[in-house]
């Protein structure tokens, strides 16, 4: 289904997410640094993420009726269209329009160093064009770093394909970097992906990663018998193992190969009204001054086998009615909104 | 060339690179390039056009419209079969759109073409029906650049055949119909790094900071600034100076109530709003607003929804005139019909300047702007009286074939053009003249104004710096007389009325200002000392109420 023609205003599994994980954690974060974090999202043509976080607060307009500090990239040209219609005024940046792993991973190919070097005696083609404003929209992104919040939410799968070849994944893990980068010390992320449709490599590694930590850690392995009562990977449900194995092989390898210290505040599984299943994540990240704190690490996921995940499935979600509410509450806000800046005098 | 005859005939053509250059934009400014676009949607009954430019990034543009859309038949015709200008709008002697019933605006067919001043390529996507039946397609338009050096190497080269211009490459393929996205959208991606630059220069992040999205905060940009200074539209950051003259041009209705915008009432009160003229002009506005309104078509620019943002008088305390102007006759065999306003404010200039003049607007749309010249009124230089004046003239029938290509300016020559020019002139002589008398009013009142205040300023001086012993009367005595003459035995300081050393009025003032500061200091100060300082004291208090 094309990211246009679905109807977010009644998905609330995934609001699910949004109301006990994402928002909770960036109050936290909001009071933390006291002031309107930079944040960063894929929000999609609704822009649900931007006003639900504006209309509780942790998002703040300024006196001309902006939002400034809110990062957005979208790649599907219809969505971007949407989301200039829904959430452009009041945002104040532009919104980037590009694949986002095309621009994260972005590099001077040749023929880029060779147009730039001809500077304006060059007379490039569209292609070359085009490269040439990847080029520049990749860098605008870059300079936009570090984000106080990412809200890492694509239409794509971080789990299919493998991850040598997913490039989304890889867009995903050069954040860390990129992030470690600047002088950001601490930082939240929301990462989802859908996890009903896993490449067997991905597979794989949840699963050998899941082992190796069961073999090399004796508190993980303790916890899994006495939350769980097996050690198996196989024999633990479907939706726990992947959270579990999500977390540790494919969010904190990445993030402590950058020298980041990690802590999960919550980990959700919902459905989606097609009965497809996606996961969650909401990690805290902090700069590590030295190696990566080894307890801190196992004790998190400690944390992740013992309480996570939370799931919604679509009957669930449909039966919660603050979620609903709360839903129904920001799809009104964001209306309020677009009537106050195109409303006729 | 060999086949020189003594005598033949033919038809004129126009050689291809000379057409070519359309895909290059032809037009004024990055506002009456969108306007193209946005008259597009308006001829296919959409009800609203959104145009957006990614700000403050200016690397994408969109133009997005709910109406008929263009089906893939007139795409191939415009494209591939008849090329680019091949409009049939209007064929059958249609004048009206089949929805709204608005008057059809495009003639030529190169409104679409506006978009590649502003990009090398785009894509279009139509959502259409035909027939009952939905269908839509998606093209790519790659509009390649005739280069300044390859037209250069024309006109100086050795070749002296001209030959085919390919302007550019389309292709397209069908995609399945959504009723949700019925209409027409234009993108790119692809953007002219002049319409970046220009854009991204003006608004830096200082001048970002002052930008609001709400109309209400833009209107105030426009007008509350303009009138505390000079400033003009100009001034402002180009990218406000698009969105004012986009809500200018469109054929969109006015901002605001309608006692408010673009005449607002509350600043009549001198008789004026009972005259059957005043009345007469504001019911064809009222009438006007109307229509528009009727029209239900809407422009959002980034997410502003524009209007026309006009609010006449444009300062305070001034004595506003307002008049209608009509015309219905045939002329040079086809007919002629207009009609509009034409707003005096004596004796005060119309801020911003951009809105000072007429704004001819044909089939509703502006053309070209607020002609601060009237259509070149040369009977006499206006300077100061013309600057008072704004107005509107709404050309219904006729005027069309004096337009010229760019939309935004006239054939002087054509006679309709001519016939519009007189009437207009016509209508404005008796304004500036009532204008003139009204200000000439206006100022010998203010002077006898501040004259009587200075005779009383001066008696009150005279009999203040004498402590009691003389006053101050005027009279006329001999000419050859000095100006201030002192009877002591009186009591009396006399101010020839009939002395008039020099021909200026205030010159008079300052040496009948002199004489009498020194008389009355000499006449009352005991020693120098306190002469020199009555003198300059009085002559201090005197020259600031004369300059």
């Amino acid at each position: 289904m094309s990211p246009i023609a679905i109807d977010y205003k009644t998905r609330y599994g995934k609001h699910c997410a949004r109301y006990y994980g994402w928002l909770p954690a960036s109050i936290v974060y909001k009071s933390h640094i006291g002031r309107s974090p930079k944040y960063f999202t894929l929000c999609g043509p609704q822009g649900i993420d931007v006003f639900m976080l504006e209309m509780e607060g942790v998002l703040q307009r300024d006196g001309r009726g902006r939002l400034p500090n809110v990062i957005i990239v979208e790649e599907n040209r219809d969505c971007w269209e949407a989301i200039i219609t829904s959430v452009r005024p009041p945002l104040e940046e532009a919104v980037i329009n590009d694949k986002l792993e095309e621009l994260i991973m972005y590099e001077d190919d040749a023929e880029v160093t060779q147009l730039l070097e001809m500077g304006d005696s060059a007379r490039p083609s569209k292609a070359q064009r085009e490269k040439l404003n990847r080029r520049e929209r990749a860098q605008r992104l870059r300079d936009q770093f570090p984000f106080e919040i990412i809200n890492f939410d694509p239409y794509g799968n971080l789990l299919y394909p493998a991850p040598e070849n997913n490039k989304l994944y890889q867009a995903f893990c050069k954040i860390f970097e990129l992030q470690a980068q600047t002088t950001i010390r601490r930082f939240l992320l929301f990462v989802t992906t859908p996890i009903y449709h896993i490449h067997p490599e991905s597979q794989a590694r949840l699963e050998s990663d899941f082992e190796s930590n069961v073999s090399s850690y004796p508190s993980i392995r303790t916890a899994l018998e006495s939350s769980l009562a097996t050690i198996d990977y196989h024999e633990i449900c479907a939706e726990k193992r992947i959270a579990i194995g999500f977390a540790k092989s494919m969010v904190i390898s990445p993030a402590k190969g950058n020298g980041w210290n990690h802590k999960h505040h919550g980990i959700f599984v919902y459905e989606t009204p097609s009965r497809n299943k996606m996961l969650s994540s909401v990690v805290e990240f902090s700069k590590a001054d030295g190696p990566s704190d080894e307890l801190a690490s196992v004790t998190d996921i400690i944390r992740t086998i013992e309480q996570m995940p939370e799931y919604y499935s679509h009957e669930d979600s449909l039966g919660r009615q603050e979620v609903i509410a709360h839903l129904g509450t920001v799809t009104e806000y964001c209306e309020n909104v677009r009537n106050e800046f195109t409303a006729q005098p | 060339m060999n086949d020189l005859r003594e005598k033949d005939h033919g038809t004129v053509s126009v050689a291809d690179i000379t057409i070519a250059q359309l895909s290059r934009g032809l037009y004024r400014s990055t506002a009456t390039a969108l306007k193209e676009l946005v008259n597009n949607a308006y001829d296919a009954d959409a009800t609203v056009v959104r145009i957006d430019t990614n700000y403050p990034e200016f690397d994408f543009i969109s133009c997005v419209d709910d109406g008929t859309g263009m089906s893939l038949r007139q795409f191939r015709r415009f494209f591939a079969d008849e090329g680019v200008g091949s409009c049939i709008k209007r064929k059958h002697g249609k004048d009206r759109t089949d929805i709204h019933e608005r008057p059809i605006i495009g003639r030529l067919g190169i409104g679409m073409l506006a978009v590649g001043q502003l990009c090398h390529s785009f894509e279009i996507e139509s959502h259409y029906k035909e027939n009952g039946e939905g269908k839509a397609y998606r093209a790519q338009i790659v509009l390649e650049d005739i280069s300044i050096p390859d037209k250069e190497e024309f006109i100086h080269g050795d070749d002296e055949k001209t030959k085919e211009v390919d302007v550019g490459k389309w292709e397209y393929d069908t995609i399945d119909y959504d009723e949700r996205r019925k209409g027409f959208r234009i993108y790119s991606a692809d953007v002219r790094r002049t319409f970046r630059g220009e854009m991204k220069l003006s608004v830096g992040k200082k001048e970002r900071e002052k930008i609001s999205f709400r109309l209400s905060d833009l209107h105030s940009e426009f007008y509350d600034k303009a009138r505390k200074s000079t400033k003009s539209v100009r001034d402002f950051a180009s990218y406000l100076e698009t969105i004012w003259e986009l809500a200018i041009l469109c054929p969109l209705p006015y901002y605001g109530k309608i006692d408010e915008y673009p005449i607002n009432l509350a600043a009549f009160g001198s008789g004026e709003e009972k005259s059957k003229q005043f009345q007469q002009a504001m019911q064809f506005i009222r009438d006007r607003q109307q229509e528009f309104l009727d029209q239900k078509f809407r422009v959002v620019f980034d997410g502003i929804e524009l209007r026309r943002h006009i609010q006449l008088p444009t300062a305070r305390g001034t004595i506003p005139k307002l008049r209608l102007v009509e015309f219905d006759e045939v002329v040079f065999g086809s007919p002629l019909r207009f009609s509009g306003y034409l707003f005096a404010q004596v004796p005060s200039a119309i801020r911003p300047p951009e809105l000072n003049g007429v704004q001819i607007r044909l089939r509703g749309v502006g053309i070209g702007g607020y002609d601060s010249t009237f259509l070149r009124y040369y009977k006499k230089i206006e300077t100061i009286r013309s600057r008072w004046v704004s107005g509107e003239i709404f050309v219904d029938r006729g005027l069309e074939p004096a337009l010229n290509i760019d939309r935004d300016s006239f054939n002087e020559h054509d006679e309709h053009f001519k016939k519009l020019q007189s009437v207009l002139h016509e209508n404005v002589r008796p304004l500036f003249k009532e204008a003139n008398a009204m200000a000439r009013e206006l100022s010998d009142a203010r002077r006898d104004r501040q004259l009587e205040e200075l005779k009383d300023t001066l008696q009150t001086m005279v009999a203040k710096e004498s402590e009691g012993r003389f006053r101050l009367v005027e009279r006329d005595l001999e000419k050859d007389t000095r100006v201030v003459i002192v009877d002591i035995d009186k009591g009396e300081i006399i101010l020839n009325r009939a002395s008039r050393p020099l021909r200026k009025k205030k010159a008079n003032r300052i040496v009948q200002a002199v004489e009498l500061a020194y008389h009355v200091a000499k006449e009352t100060a005991e020693n120098e000392k306190d002469r020199h300082d009555a003198f300059y004291q009085f002559l201090r208090a005197v020259m600031d109420k004369l300059v």
